[in-house]
């Protein structure tokens, strides 16, 4: 009995090891285990066999307390307490078979929303996973993020329940708070806790508890709001959202594709109101190119207090107005800037070439930072500045200069539509300009060096938000979608095929939108790697290609909407020979087109068609072919042409040229699946005029 | 000195410098507290006071030496080395080494170690530089990451001059942030960074600043270690390098590509220390090229020493190694699970490899120099399942050891990041693995991916040098041969007389080209590997149609692995009048790294690689040969290629391969490896054409 009651109490004792601390010594080593005493002169610690340590306190740099996450006493899945989840284990060897391709399955999101009377709240975030296959490991590393100036974030539980049914506990060991944007002092406000769970295997299940607090109210400016969303990538056996807020407080909730597949309760007791929303048996969703965004086609949840829009515009207007104050040295900078400046045209022109070029961009969104903006003359002090505070600052300056604009924020494409019936600020994160001039409605984007002034990239075209400034009127706005003209891809060639089988080319390319941002990128090379640039790019067309001269146009000009490059260049032993007299070659600008994206069959297609921008890509060549050669064949022309899609090309021969047209257009976003068949056709038929050949003999 | 203006004095001294009493400890909500922390019969007492143990974070118990009252508006110019009129001047004297385009010239790049008697040191850094666009405001930027309990940081210098001198703007003392940086998320470490923009910065500044590192608290004294390098990708006016240590002291050095002349340091004695000295003026900026070799193997290098060999620091890893090679219960226990029906030794060792590869995660916890170096104990890894790379081959060392195996922890720097110096005895490795013994050979595995099958291993570990700091020895990695890396495709085409081609195909591997194709299956879901087929048939040739396909399993690296597949092309032979013309589907070559006419630099590569094809073509019956592609063959130190069409009665047999000797390129030889290389890719383009048979 002795015996056995050592044995046990040391078993106890080891299994009483709950912790990991660990000892730094000054010399570097480091000591694993449970310090269990500390006193004057010494550090005590018993390590993971049991055996103890001690240490002289003025060797020991550091030590470190490991504390778990969540009730140790629950060290195998029959001491742990909560049935749901011991039925999931149970049950858990079925899930591999029937996901069959999940890399994991989440047995259960619940998260639990609760807004107090004096507008603080609470969200807990209760996880249960299991991992599946080797590449749902990756859900074993996780993150939250929040703002410590108004938040508090903790990890409650994290815990793996292995194979053979031990639990294993997060510890601090693996866990770190940091700070998110610390080489950016000027932006860094957001900390993120992440941790790595351990013993992560095939089988695993994973049950991880956060935490989120905050200790100041909600605001216009710091909204509570949430998104849901009832389907993803891999499958989810139940999903649960619920919020609690005291009677008599109102919520904007709109819901999506909700139909009859999530269920919505709402239960009242004498002080709180709780609406639930939960789905069961959430399928896993394979992956298409041009998937339209998920928020659009799956169940989807959006909440806040409720709103108005007016009351965020005043807010805001209000704010703007506040912040529009420390302005003498921006004034005195830009009377400089402007000094030479004769028109508003022109003083438009050179203050957005000012704020583009010499106030960096750092792309730290407002929602990881905040809606204020800083003082215009902190902001130039600053010498950078993220979306809001850039935008801000060209605001102030269109200001002064009496400019009739406003301050607009948009919701990005890739977020989706505006959802007008939940009025929240989180929504809006994107900044814009709008400018009225001459009758005129400009939307200006300022944030980066390569944008002209008035174009607007993909991202934003077709997108709504809000104009917050003094005026009420025609809040919401929209920017439209470019015309085709406006991103477009416009090439002259001029191709001489040489007797030697060889062409030589002379190549003029003029971009528009987001072709002319990608062609202004390369003003940071120096003159030796822009040369390598384009020693690549016609390598990429060739191997045996022979760079003769280059040119780039208005690249560095942010008035002209308009960028491109000439270039010459010769492709040696270029054609191919079929034999003694035949050679046949392709057209080297139509050597990257590919139908990959359209693979997939018509009948196999599940979603909508969502492409991201409208675009025009068009060449004329002109291919003159020397007299040692008759043109013996030529690819036959084609044209197709629906709902906006366009592409066409043309094969003229007149004597010794040929004259090639080839032009695509895409003029609209978004499609039907129907419309899946013509995308295919459209692009295979582009696709394949990159395959053809034109083939000559030599007379 | 009156006595009033002295006593001032001291106090003031005294205001600025007050050494803090007591430790510091850190509680779990990041607030801190200086006091002297004691844990006696389960319960926490600081300054006395009781402290719930769960509120404990950590505690430092280095005395810590606080600034205190430092304005925080004032500017940071502890020193100012040089005015800005001398400034000027130095920006003009750069004039000459403006290029078009560059985005600056770095003016002073200035550095000074200093290793003083009581083993603590000091290094100190002096930028200057003018920007001349847009790219080169990321100067203004500065930071620098440090352990607090052995090093402070401290900013002398930061301001931004107007190219006419006439603005000058300062950074202040509350524009500096220290803090602990998130990391990616694989990575845990306890660094802090401290960190400052400096204001006014332009598209034409001068950004200058000087920022000073104090190691006060060395892990050990005797070990120290100065490497300096001196070009950059713009020109370098100046760049300069001092290394102080005691006069009684020995200093050995390596220097590389200094240039002739200056590969020795000019040496000075200066209050019983002694100062090695090394300069470089207008230094040419480095342009990029594709696969060029890693910056340190280009740029010239200076690194040193106190020690004539490596057993001091030896002996310092091989402790720590050691220490954490102690095999516990439990690793017997899954080794014996691991090979207990493993019909070999090597049987055992592969097995013993595909777990550490796979069921140890990749986490890197560092919390010192220890587990940074030579990671944590082997059951700890095993128990927690997660580990970076030296707590993967420890933990491969501890199992190799329960099956009598004889196997070492060794420190790398992979070839992409340049070359380990082993005459110089500094800690420079950037990676570990495990270097096996086995019946008298030698031989590498890498434990950090998920998908080699043994006994290949990552290719940016083949070509260096591997530390055994066990053992005390250095060992060459040799680049294996090129069917260690090898893909292979069998295929077969059948070809009817609209052109419509079927298309059957296997795919095999070996090393690292199966660990790549391993690793893109196993992340792609089960149920869209179609789709993967798809659009990589549609993109050979439109209207592409998959018909069948089939794997091996990826993760399973018990067997080699490859697919096979079957897709139909619609119209692939392409009719042009009565000819059909075509190739092989998938076989185009192209080499990016090749794309130059000329070079500077030497072509690094990850390792040697081979890819070989057979096809076999069965004719339309309506169409005849009108002409095949003849046969290649190019031999040289580097590559080597042949490929060949036969025709037979209805077929065509083609077969190639290509390989890569060499990891190297030197650039002497560039203009032939790339000829070389030009031919392999236009032979790739080369068709089949094919004539409609006259009918009878």
């Amino acid at each position: 009995m002795k015996k056995y009651s050592i044995l046990l109490l040391t078993l106890i004792f080891l299994s009483c090891i709950l912790n990991a601390d660990m000892v730094i010594l000054k010399n570097a080593s480091e000591h694993i285990g449970q310090v269990n005493q500390i006193s004057d002169s010494k550090v005590f610690l018993k390590d993971e066999s049991g055996k103890s340590h001690e240490f002289l306190r003025n060797a020991v740099l550091k030590v470190i307390f490991h504390h778990k996450k969540g009730d140790t006493s629950q060290k195998t899945i029959d001491s742990i307490k909560d049935e749901f989840i011991k039925k999931l284990y149970k049950d858990s060897d079925d899930f591999i078979k029937k996901y069959p391709n999940s890399g994991y399955i989440t047995l259960l999101s619940d998260t639990k929303y609760v807004v107090n009377p004096d507008l603080t709240w609470s969200a807990e975030y209760h996880s249960i996973i299991k991992i599946l296959k080797e590449r749902g490991k990756s859900v074993s590393n996780r993150s939250i993020y929040y703002n410590p100036d108004r938040e508090t974030a903790e990890i409650v539980t994290a815990r793996s329940i292995a194979v053979d049914g031990k639990v294993y506990y997060l510890d601090d060991s693996s866990v770190k708070k940091g700070s998110v944007y610390s080489s950016i002092p000027q932006y860094d406000k957001y900390m993120k806790i992440k941790f790595a769970m351990k013993k992560a295997e095939i089988g695993s299940i994973l049950e991880i508890k956060t935490r989120m607090k905050s200790y100041m109210p909600q605001d216009i400016l710091n909204p509570f709001e949430f998104e849901a969303l009832f389907r993803f990538r891999e499958p989810v056996l139940e999903k649960r959202v619920s919020v609690k807020v005291p009677k008599g407080m109102r919520l904007s909730i709109f819901k999506r594709n909700f139909e009859d597949k999530v269920k919505c309760i709402k239960t009242e007791t004498d002080e709180d109101v709780i609406y639930s929303f939960s789905r069961k048996n959430l399928p896993e969703t394979e992956s298409e190119s041009y998937m339209p965004l998920r928020n659009k086609m799956f169940p989807y949840l959006m909440v806040s207090i409720s709103e108005k829009w007016d009351t965020i515009h005043n807010e805001f207007a209000r704010l703007l107005g506040r912040k529009n104050t420390k302005r003498t040295e921006l004034q005195k900078k830009m009377k400089e800037v402007l000094k030479n400046c004769k028109t508003i045209k022109e003083k438009i022109y050179k203050a957005y070439e000012f704020v583009v070029k010499e106030i960096r961009y750092v792309g730290v969104s407002p929602l990881m930072y905040k809606f204020e903006p800083k003082f215009p003359d902190e902001i130039l002090k600053n010498g950078l500045a993220n979306s809001i505070d850039k935008t801000f600052l060209f605001y102030s300056i269109l200001k002064d200069l009496g400019v009739n604009v406003r301050f607009c924020l948009m919701k990005s494409k890739f977020k989706g539509d505006l959802v007008k019936e939940v009025p929240n600020i989180n929504q809006i994160g994107r900044p814009v300009l709008l400018i009225r001039l001459n009758g005129q409605k400009l939307f200006v984007d300022c944030l980066y060096d390569t944008v002209a002034l008035g174009e607007i990239i993909p991202s934003l075209q077709w997108t709504e938000g809000i104009a917050l400034d003094q005026s009420l009127k025609d809040k919401f706005v929209k920017i439209p979608l470019n015309s085709v003209n406006r991103d477009s891809w416009k090439t002259k060639l001029k191709i001489n095929v040489l007797p030697d089988g060889a062409l030589h080319i002379i190549e003029s390319n003029m971009t528009t939108g987001m072709y002319a941002d990608y062609i202004r990128g390369w003003k940071d090379y120096n003159e030796e790697e822009l040369k390598k640039k384009f020693e690549k790019i016609v390598s990429g067309i060739h191997q045996k290609s022979e760079l003769i001269k280059y040119k780039l146009i208005n690249y560095d000009k942010l008035d002209r909407l308009n960028t491109g490059y000439d270039i010459e260049y010769k492709l040696n032993d270029y054609c191919i020979k079929g034999g003694k007299k035949i050679l046949v070659f392709r057209i080297p600008s139509f050597s990257g087109y590919s139908a990959s994206s359209v693979g997939k069959s018509v009948k196999e297609r599940h979603f909508d068609i969502r492409l991201n921008n409208v675009s025009l890509e068009h060449n004329d060549i002109e291919i003159n072919i020397d007299k040692a050669f008759k043109v013996n064949y030529l690819p036959k022309s084609s044209e197709f042409s629906k709902s906006g899609l366009k592409y066409s090309v043309k094969f003229v021969q007149k004597g010794q040229k040929i004259m090639v047209t080839d032009n695509y257009e895409q003029n609209k976003l978004n499609y039907p699946k129907q419309f899946y068949g013509y995308l295919k056709k459209c692009l295979e038929q582009k696709a394949e005029v990159g395959k053809m050949w034109v083939v000559i003999e030599r007379r | 000195m009156k006595v009033k203006n002295l006593v001032l004095v001291i106090a003031f001294c005294l205001f600025i410098f007050v050494p803090g009493f007591g430790e510091k400890i850190k509680m779990n909500d990041d607030s801190y507290i200086q006091g002297k922390l004691i844990i006696k019969d389960g319960k926490c007492f600081i300054d006395s006071k009781m402290v719930d143990r769960k509120k404990l974070s950590e505690v430092s118990f280095v005395k810590q030496v606080t600034e205190k009252n430092i304005d925080k508006d004032k500017k940071v110019k502890f020193e100012e080395p040089f005015s800005v009129k001398e400034i000027l001047g130095m920006v003009k004297q750069s004039e000459k080494l403006k290029t078009s385009g560059i985005k600056g010239i770095v003016i002073l790049d200035e550095g000074k170690f200093v290793w003083k008697r009581n083993g603590t040191r000091t290094y100190r850094y002096h930028f200057i530089g003018r920007i001349l666009k847009e790219a080169g405001r990321s100067w203004g930027k500065i930071g620098w990451g440090f352990d607090e309990d052995r090093k402070k940081i401290k900013i002398i210098l930061a301001r931004s001059i107007s190219s006419n001198g006439k603005i000058v703007k300062y950074l202040v003392h509350k524009d500096i942030k220290i803090s602990d940086p998130a990391g990616a998320s694989q990575f845990f470490s306890k660094y802090k960074t401290m960190s400052a923009i400096i204001p006014g910065v332009g598209n034409d500044s001068i950004v200058e600043y000087i920022m000073e590192s104090n190691t006060f608290n060395p892990m050990d004294k005797n070990i120290f270690s100065a490497s300096y390098y001196f070009r950059d990708f713009v020109p370098v006016k100046k760049s300069k390098i001092t290394v102080s240590f005691p006069a009684d002291k020995e200093m050995y050095y390596i220097s590389r590509r200094m240039g002739k002349g200056k590969e020795k340091p000019l040496i000075r004695e200066k209050k019983g220390y002694k100062e090695y000295i090394w300069e470089l003026k207008d230094v040419p900026m480095i342009v990029s090229e594709p696969f060029m070799p890693p910056y340190n193997q280009i740029a010239p290098v200076i690194k040193c020493s106190p020690f004539k060999n490596w057993d001091y620091l030896n002996k310092f890893s091989r402790k720590m190694l050691k220490k954490n090679i102690k095999i516990v219960p439990e690793i017997r226990k899954k080794v014996k699970e691991l090979t207990e029906k493993a019909k070999s030794v090597e049987e055992k060792i592969a097995n013993i490899y595909y777990f550490c590869q796979q069921e140890i995660r990749y986490i890197s916890i560092k919390s010192s120099f220890s587990s940074g170096w030579a990671g944590h104990p082997a059951g700890h890894t095993l128990k927690n399942r997660y580990g970076d790379c030296i707590d993967k081959s420890i933990l491969f060392a501890t199992m190799m050891k329960v099956i009598g195996v004889e196997a070492y922890p060794v420190g790398v720097v992979t070839n992409s990041s340049g070359n380990m110096d082993i005459e110089i005895p500094i800690f420079d490795a950037n990676h570990a693995i495990s270097e096996v013994y086995l019946d008298g050979k030698r031989f590498y595995l890498d434990c950090t991916a998920t998908t080699y099958r043994y006994p290949y291993f990552r290719p940016d570990d083949h070509g260096i040098w591997a530390s055994n700091e066990i053992m005390g020895k250095f060992e060459k990695i040799d680049i294996p041969p090129p069917v260690d890396n090898m893909y292979t495709q069998v295929k077969r085409m059948q070809v009817d007389n609209s052109g419509n081609t079927v298309v059957t195909y296997q795919n095999e591997f070996t090393g690292p080209q199966e660990a790549y194709s391993r690793s893109f299956w196993q992340s792609v879901k089960e149920s869209e590997r179609k789709r993967v087929f798809q659009r990589s048939v549609n993109s050979i040739n439109p209207g592409a149609e998959v018909l069948d396909f089939k794997f091996t399993k990826p993760l399973d690296l018990s067997v080699p692995f490859s697919y096979s597949a079957k897709y139909k092309l619609n119209g692939y032979g392409k009719i042009a009048g009565n000819l059909m013309i075509f190739k092989i589907p998938g076989f185009s070559r192209s080499f990016s790294s090749v794309s130059l006419p000329e070079r500077k630099y030497d072509l690094h590569f990850d390792s040697s690689d081979c890819q070989r094809r057979r096809t076999i073509i069965d004719l339309p019956p309506g169409f005849k040969i009108k002409y095949l592609p003849r046969k290649i063959e190019i031999k040289n130190k580097y590559i080597s290629y042949y490929a060949s069409y036969i025709s037979f009665e209805n077929q065509i047999y083609f077969e190639d391969e290509l390989k890569f000797i060499k990891r190297i390129i030197a650039v002497k030889d560039y203009k032939k490896f790339r000829k070389a290389l030009q031919a392999v890719s236009r032979y790739s383009d080369e068709q089949i054409f094919l004539e409609k048979k006259e009918a009878k």
